[in-house]
């Protein structure tokens, strides 16, 4: 889950014209639903786990699903696919949501102060993201984690370093329009000061873009772990988690497909269940 | 050069509650690396371009004028939410330096145009009250919440309002909403920037007399900004016409339509469409000739184009009456720009126009 509140927004009373669509709003009902039941599989995974994760068993390897006792089958190394996933959900969604959340926060701070200060200051936030963004993604993210050595903390520092250009983007554009609404005028009529109108008034309305951009960041984070782990720099073996699973089973494709094909479909339902959510946001908090 | 105008004393208080003291307000474009290169000129535009003003206690200030000629810039920098070029501004007395004090804040307070943007959407009415309430230490912690009812009441809102946010209010509702607001700081001044011209017909009447009663009930001061003039004449008490920056006539309200001096504020009052009823109106200027009967004022020049010499708002590099351009009866003097002149006999009054003074008869009617 994210720890992401909007404050003011929760009310007792429901308008008449908005009681039918927050009544419906199937969307973040089913994706909060869905995500839920991925963290619940995620923390349960000691328990509903069958066999050990990363115990190899070889005279029993690559098993197709519902072989006895292996509900998935089993990898080449004859290790339990299902729970081997179920242990990939805990790594994963940890690190997709960490490594989202300090890009969030501080791409938002200094999205909100460059485009409400403006001058100088504007100039040299938005010449540092100009800077990041040239770069590719990857190339950047890869040299980081070179610089800073393998391993889930470097791949948290890397993304953290990279990610939080978008999040500062999305707030900045969000916070120009703002501050020209009179309600920012008047936050500054009645003489409040400045962090107050920033946090108080201005975040809980420019947030929501940058809310509902962290849900698909969260899966493109995801699958830049697939990606590190493709080239070593992942999350190390023999941890499981999705993106390494996949990478193991691509190479059976033609004959064993389920391999590579069981965490892509978990990956999918994690995105889709982030995707939903975001929608559901959308329709619940958007006030235009 | 220009003459401060006396405030008559009425029966009200004569003392200065607001005074703006030759305020200029310009705004220059940003330049790029690019420009500075090719070397463009900068783009000044002149919004508020030299204007004095004085508010009594319990004064209602009318200021009117076409849109963009800076009644809402010069309404915000009194509020001190821009950082004036020069001149001055005195709270009550005492002169506000760069952005007004927090303490100073309570002076002036403000309510907006649009009822639908000047409120924060993600706050309910109560959390927006009692925020100021709290932070300016108006009323102790612990009567927050009844000050808030008291403000409800004021403005004719029932109490279970405070625990809505503005969405759940028609227009007319969140004007209300706006100006429990402004008046939670417990302000001596209330400046109103076209406070009804977003609302319905049928509302604007019931916001107009809720600030005019507001106005009685608290012995507030208040400057008045409107391009309706219908509006401002039902409640001013003097009116300042603003044109292209500059104030342009001021006197007490019915002085000014009665008798209007400046070519403009007569453009102005005979542009105000009203039902034919075999009265005349004429075309302004010097010009039966020009125009026939039974027609609206002439407007010889729109004001849109921002370099034209029509623009509502002043630029660079400009000399000369700022009224020249549309001027019907502008003469070789206009080339220099005259301040505001007194009207002989008439101490409350004055225009910014070399004709100030010459015969009525002069002039069409």
């Amino acid at each position: 889950m994210t720890v992401i509140s909007v404050p003011g927004s929760a009310t007792d009373t429901v308008a008449p014209t908005t009681r039918r669509r927050r009544k419906h709003n199937v969307l973040l009902i089913v994706g909060l639903t869905l995500f839920g039941l991925l963290v619940l599989v995620a923390i349960l995974a000691p328990v509903l786990a069958t066999h050990d994760p990363i115990q190899q068993d070889l005279a029993h390897a690559r098993l197709a699903p519902g072989a006895p006792g292996h509900l998935l089958g089993t990898d080449e190394l004859g290790r339990d696919v299902f729970s081997r996933l179920l242990y990939g959900a805990r790594v994963d969604l940890r690190v997709g949501v960490l490594a989202v959340v300090s890009p969030f926060i501080i791409g938002t701070v200094l999205g909100l102060v460059a485009g409400w200060f403006g001058g100088w200051l504007d100039t040299l936030i938005m010449r540092i993201v100009d800077v990041v963004i040239a770069f590719p993604f990857f190339v950047l993210v890869i040299a980081l984690v070179f610089a800073l050595g393998a391993g889930t903390g470097s791949i948290y520092v890397a993304i953290t370093m990279v990610g939080w250009v978008a999040y500062c983007r999305i707030v900045r554009g969000e916070v120009l329009v703002a501050k020209e609404q009179e309600y920012a005028l008047a936050a500054r009529a009645s003489g409040l000061p400045t962090w107050r109108i920033l946090f108080r008034h201005l975040l809980p309305n420019v947030v929501l873009q940058a809310v509902i951009f962290s849900m698909s960041d969260i899966v493109l984070t995801i699958l830049a772990i697939v990606t590190l782990g493709y080239l070593g720099l992942g999350v190390p073996p023999p941890t499981p988690d999705w993106g390494s699973m996949i990478q193991d089973g691509q190479q059976f494709l033609l004959t064993q497909w389920y391999l590579a094909t069981i965490p892509g479909v978990a990956v999918v339902i994690t995105g889709l269940a982030l995707a939903l959510i975001a929608d559901g946001l959308v329709e619940r908090f958007d006030s235009r | 050069m220009t003459v401060t105008v006396e405030n008559p004393s009425r029966t009200r208080g004569t003392d200065e509650v607001l005074g703006v003291e030759g305020l200029v307000q310009h705004f220059v474009s940003r330049r790029s690396w690019a420009d500075r290169l090719t070397r463009t000129p900068q783009h000044v535009v002149k919004a508020v371009d030299g204007v004095d003003l004085t508010l009594s206690t319990g004064e209602t200030l009318g200021l009117v004028g076409e849109s963009g000629c800076g009644k809402s810039t010069l309404s915000r920098c009194i509020m001190g939410l821009y950082r004036p070029s020069a001149g001055e501004i005195r709270y009550a007395g005492e002169a506000v330096r760069g952005l007004p004090s927090r303490a100073q804040r309570r002076t002036v307070q403000m309510v907006f145009q649009d009822p639908y943007s000047s409120l924060n959407p993600r706050m309910t009415v109560g959390q927006t009250l009692g925020e100021l309430l709290r932070y300016h230490q108006i009323v102790p912690r612990d009567q927050v919440a009844a000050r808030s009812r008291e403000l409800m009441d004021l403005v004719g809102l029932p109490h279970d309002a405070l625990r809505r946010t503005p969405r759940q209010f028609s227009g007319g509702q969140r004007q209300r909403i706006g100006i429990a607001r402004a008046l939670a700081l417990q302000p001596r001044v209330l400046i109103a920037d076209e406070p009804v011209s977003a609302l319905d017909v049928s509302v604007q009447a019931t916001i107009i007399n809720l600030l005019t009663d507001l106005r009685e009930e608290l012995g507030l001061s208040m400057v008045f900004v409107s391009h309706n003039i219908a509006v401002v004449r039902q409640v001013s008490d003097r009116i300042a016409v603003m044109y292209r920056g500059r104030i342009v006539e001021t006197g007490l309200t019915e002085q000014i339509f009665n008798d209007p001096r400046h070519p403009y504020t007569q453009l102005l009052l005979e542009s105000v469409p009203r039902m034919l009823s075999g009265a005349e109106t004429h075309p302004i200027g010097a010009a039966d000739s020009l125009g026939t009967a039974d027609q609206l004022a002439v407007v010889d020049g729109e004001p849109d184009a921002d370099e034209s010499p029509y623009s509502a708002h002043a630029i660079e590099g400009e000399h000369g009456c700022r009224y020249r351009p549309r001027c019907p009866v502008a003469m070789p003097v206009c080339a220099d720009e005259p301040g505001l002149l007194p009207i002989a006999g008439n101490p409350s009054r004055a225009a910014a126009c070399w004709h100030v003074d010459d015969d009525r008869k002069d002039k069409p009617r």
